[in-house]
């Protein structure tokens, strides 16, 4: 899959989601917003299986707060 | 007391920042309103607030006509910051913790259903080295599935000068004073070797946004096309989450060493350094600044000893950023108001922006009552070449009162300068200098802490 296609594609998709109004001010760019479309998805996958893991982890060992420094 | 427009606050149509004498104050606009109201009776304003992360602020709308300001829906007043601080003016921690808290912010407001409507490093500054939040406005409601608007903001203003610095180990400030709007991940990406794209982060923020942008722009496709993406919840959330834990990990390699080597000489005090502190001390308590500037602050040692003399607030600034990353942990450990600055003296941040008022030059930003500048002259005046009634000038301009050291010609500190160039500097003498003081301010007392260094107390108020 050539760079063209991952582009339309993405756009395709961001294009197919439900309408939701950015606010208005800030000009948001499109490479950022075809970014969002296309690793939205996975960072959301990866908090929800960090999350998770985090919740087993604790109920193993006792709860550790995390990750600040 | 009328209100006088504040030359930074335009870009945001919800409101305006005004300066009344002391008091700071703040419109909100009629487009704005609904949505003020929606963060401020949801208690999310306050509560903030009251957690020392935004800016305190109190409603003064029914003085709006004492101020002229009988168009705004709703007025705020504010406490002043002691001194705002630009994002090239910051360290490489300071710059750091201000992107922890912007998205600690995101990330508790969704909680409650809010979101900020930008991520400008300008709406952060300190009190001390604990980041504030200062635009009220920005946080609004937030609608399901919306994108995050703020995010090619965020790159270019926090992660890319943060990864610039960690993975380059190259100080972005001085490409963000000449942009404002911060470093184009468009830009970074070209900076960065294949080596090092093989990282998340950099992958997907900055080189496939930048390459996304690029195409789009090539392919004139503005953003207006794809207004109508959609960003689930759990994406948004994962995302500042991710960045969150990537900002976290940043260090900068050439400052990991500096904290270590630190912490060993600090049971190092010699008798000069003990009467140098003594000499400040004694001015410090008789003046009892509100704010104290301390230039060359160094990792902050006369900054401290200030603070405990009875100083209220100390803005440091120094060229050297691994001394400032010390000065910076000193802050941050003893919880001080010190706020250590970079500034190289012989360039200092300029008035810029739009009309160039939009940001303010390091003259005239801040009303310090007194400064201190010890062993500070003689890299002005030997190492950049200012004639010494200039650099006299500069210094004493910023406060009324002031300790200052100098090193004379002697000196190891300046001898190390003179040795790689020629002596062109004959005027660069004790008594000279003691001479172009004294027609500039009383010379309250002065006190020799070595046979080389001599400190003089000055009051030109």
């Amino acid at each position: 899959m050539n760079g063209k296609t991952v582009v339309s594609l993405t756009g395709t998709l961001a294009m197919l989601a439900v309408a939701a109004p950015a606010h208005a001010y800030l000009d948001p760019s499109t490479g950022s917003i075809i970014l969002q479309a296309t690793i939205g998805a996975i960072a959301g996958a990866t908090l929800f299986a960090r999350t998770f893991l985090y919740r087993i982890k604790s109920a193993l060992f006792g709860s550790k707060s995390s990750n600040d420094k | 007391m009328a209100a006088v427009l504040e030359a930074g606050s335009f870009r945001d149509p919800a409101g305006r920042v005004f300066s009344a004498g002391e008091q700071v104050l703040r419109t909100v606009t009629k487009v704005a309103a609904e949505q003020f109201a929606a963060a401020s009776e949801a208690g999310v304003l306050r509560r903030l607030a009251d957690a020392g992360r935004l800016v305190d602020f109190a409603d003064v709308t029914d003085q709006a006509a004492s101020y002229g300001l009988n168009d705004a829906e709703v007025v705020l007043s504010h406490p002043r910051i002691p001194f705002i601080s630009y994002p090239y003016e910051w360290s490489f921690s300071l710059h750091k913790a201000a992107a922890l808290a912007h998205l600690d912010l995101q990330l508790d407001l969704l909680k409650d259903g809010f979101a900020l409507s930008d991520a400008t490093a300008y709406n952060v500054q300190f009190e001390g080295v604990k980041p504030v939040f200062i635009d009220h406005l920005s946080i609004r409601p937030y609608q399901d599935g919306e994108i995050w608007a703020g995010h090619r903001q965020f790159c270019m203003q926090f992660l890319n000068p943060l990864l610039m610095w960690s993975m380059l180990d190259l100080q972005p400030s001085h490409w963000f004073r000449g942009s404002l709007e911060g470093i184009a991940p468009e830009d970074l990406a070209k900076l960065i070797p294949m080596r090092k794209r093989l990282n998340f982060t950099v992958l997907t923020h900055v080189i496939a946004q930048a390459a996304m942008q690029r195409r789009s722009v090539n392919k004139s496709q503005g953003s207006a096309s794809y207004r109508t993406a959609r960003l689930p919840r759990s994406g948004f959330e994962g995302m500042l989450d991710g960045l969150r834990r990537t900002i976290a990990r940043l260090e900068v390699p050439s400052h990991r060493t500096v904290w270590g080597d630190y912490a060993q000489n600090t049971s190092y005090s010699s008798p000069e350094m003990e009467a140098k502190h003594r000499f400040c001390a004694e001015m410090v308590s008789a003046v009892k600044p509100d704010l104290l500037y301390d230039i060359g602050c160094n990792s902050g040692d006369y900054s401290l000893g200030a603070l405990e003399a009875g100083a209220r607030s100390v803005v440091g600034f120094d060229f050297d950023q691994a001394a400032l990353e010390v000065a910076y942990r000193r802050a941050k450990e003893g919880n001080l108001p010190f706020l250590p600055l970079w500034l190289d003296a012989a360039n200092p941040s300029p008035a810029q922006g739009w009309g160039q008022a939009e940001r303010k030059g390091f003259a005239g930003r801040a009303k310090p009552d007194a400064l201190l500048a010890l062993a500070f002259i003689h890299h002005i005046a030997i190492g950049r070449n200012v004639p010494l009634d200039m650099a006299t000038d500069w210094i004493v301009g910023h406060a009324p009162v002031g300790v200052i050291e100098f090193p004379h010609k002697a000196d190891p500190m300046v001898q190390t300068l003179l040795s790689q160039r020629e002596d062109i500097f004959p005027d660069y003498d004790h008594q000279h200098f003691a001479k172009l003081l004294g027609e500039r301010a009383r010379i309250v007392k002065q006190v020799d802490v070595l046979p080389t260094r001599t400190l003089y107390w000055y009051d030109r108020s």
